[in-house]
């Protein structure tokens, strides 16, 4: 099926059933915000996660698409955590690291080197959440810094914007440089890999018949992730 | 007070009353907790498909196809309510959406500390 075709059929009940009866499918958690609190919970959540399923990582997806057999011994899940929330940093990865569990990280750029005190502002003008519990920090969002130390520690980093954008919201020349060519190159420099993947806010999937989908399918990123499924878009 | 350990597996009985599953849904706070998905796979590479042919994926996969029309059509029943009315989709594909978070719910998500 060609490119152009699937962003267009696969938003529907059809298209969906028809992949998980032909066994293309796969298991994930997406994880936002992991505070403090839920550490505990957390922990026992991937627990239970691992004691039935195994981690999947890029290279065992493309292992999957190439050949259409699973090698791993259980069956495989991906675990999720989106938008560059400091508590992905200082919560979801170490108990990721203490459990032996290599987990997909999706960080918004931008915010990635926004000051502490104009975090707030940033926060509502491009729908992150800052819980209540964590109103009163310093600062919510991670820095580069932080994102290299998750790198670090094994875990992937793929992309997810610069600034939280949504597909329709990406249009002009400016706009893909900004949302989608710059923080595939930021993450490429400081992971020295290109991300694995890529999603946009809402999770809607690429149209290569789009400025912006096209764009996408240009970085030579391999997989599409939406709400919906993981899409195999390149070698 | 008994555990539920039938619960987060494919092979788990589907939920009968699909509506309450929903509103079990969406009085969760998605914002800090895990959402457990099953999601499509494909190959959108030009001149290839996607083949499976290992048996588990694809024992599976008919059943996770089955909850998954189990579940739509238990949610066409009662018109998909959103859980945000007044907010505009921006998913494209809020029906399937909802079909695999329901299911995912039952199905998949990590059962910790809950008794029934």
């Amino acid at each position: 099926m060609s490119q152009q075709t699937v962003a267009g059929s696969m938003l529907t009940r059809e298209w969906q059933g028809q992949a998980f009866a032909d066994g293309r499918f796969i298991r994930v958690v997406n994880w936002h915000n992991t505070p403090e609190s839920q550490r505990g919970v957390l922990r026992a959540e991937l627990c239970w996660y691992l004691a039935r399923y195994h981690p999947v990582l890029p290279e065992d997806l493309d292992r999957f698409t190439d050949t259409g057999v699973w090698h791993l011994t259980k069956p495989g899940f991906i675990p999720v955590f989106y938008d560059s929330y400091l508590n992905n940093a200082t919560v979801a990865a170490p108990v990721c690291d203490g459990l032996g569990l290599t987990a997909w990280f999706f960080p918004t750029t931008a915010i990635l080197s926004v000051a502490p005190d104009e975090q707030h502002a940033y926060a509502d003008a491009h729908d992150f959440t800052i819980l209540d519990e964590e109103w009163a920090q310093p600062r919510f969002a991670m820095t580069w810094d932080d994102l290299h130390q998750i790198h670090r520690s094994g875990h992937i980093i793929a992309a997810h914007t610069a600034n939280h954008a949504a597909a329709k919201d990406i249009s002009t020349p400016e706009d893909i440089a900004r949302e989608i060519d710059e923080p595939f190159a930021q993450l490429q420099h400081l992971t020295g890999y290109a991300p694995p993947a890529f999603a946009y806010l809402y999770g809607t999937p690429p149209d290569p018949a789009t400025p912006a989908g096209a764009a996408v399918y240009a970085t030579g990123v391999r997989y599409a992730t939406t709400n919906t499924a993981y899409l195999r878009i390149n070698d | 007070m008994t555990k539920i350990p039938s619960l987060g597996v494919p092979f788990a009985p589907a939920a009968p009353d699909v509506p309450a599953v929903l509103t079990a849904c969406h009085a969760r706070l998605l914002e800090r907790e895990g959402i457990a998905m099953f999601v499509a796979i494909d190959d959108a590479r030009p001149g290839r498909a996607l083949q499976v042919t290992d048996p588990g994926a694809i024992e599976e996969g008919a059943r996770i196809a089955e909850l998954f029309d189990h579940y739509y059509a238990g949610l066409a029943a009662i018109g998909f309510p959103p859980q945000f009315p007044d907010e505009p989709d921006e998913t494209g594909a809020p029906e399937i959406i909802d079909a695999l978070v329901v299911m995912s719910d039952q199905h998949l998500r990590a059962r910790i500390g809950e008794v029934r």
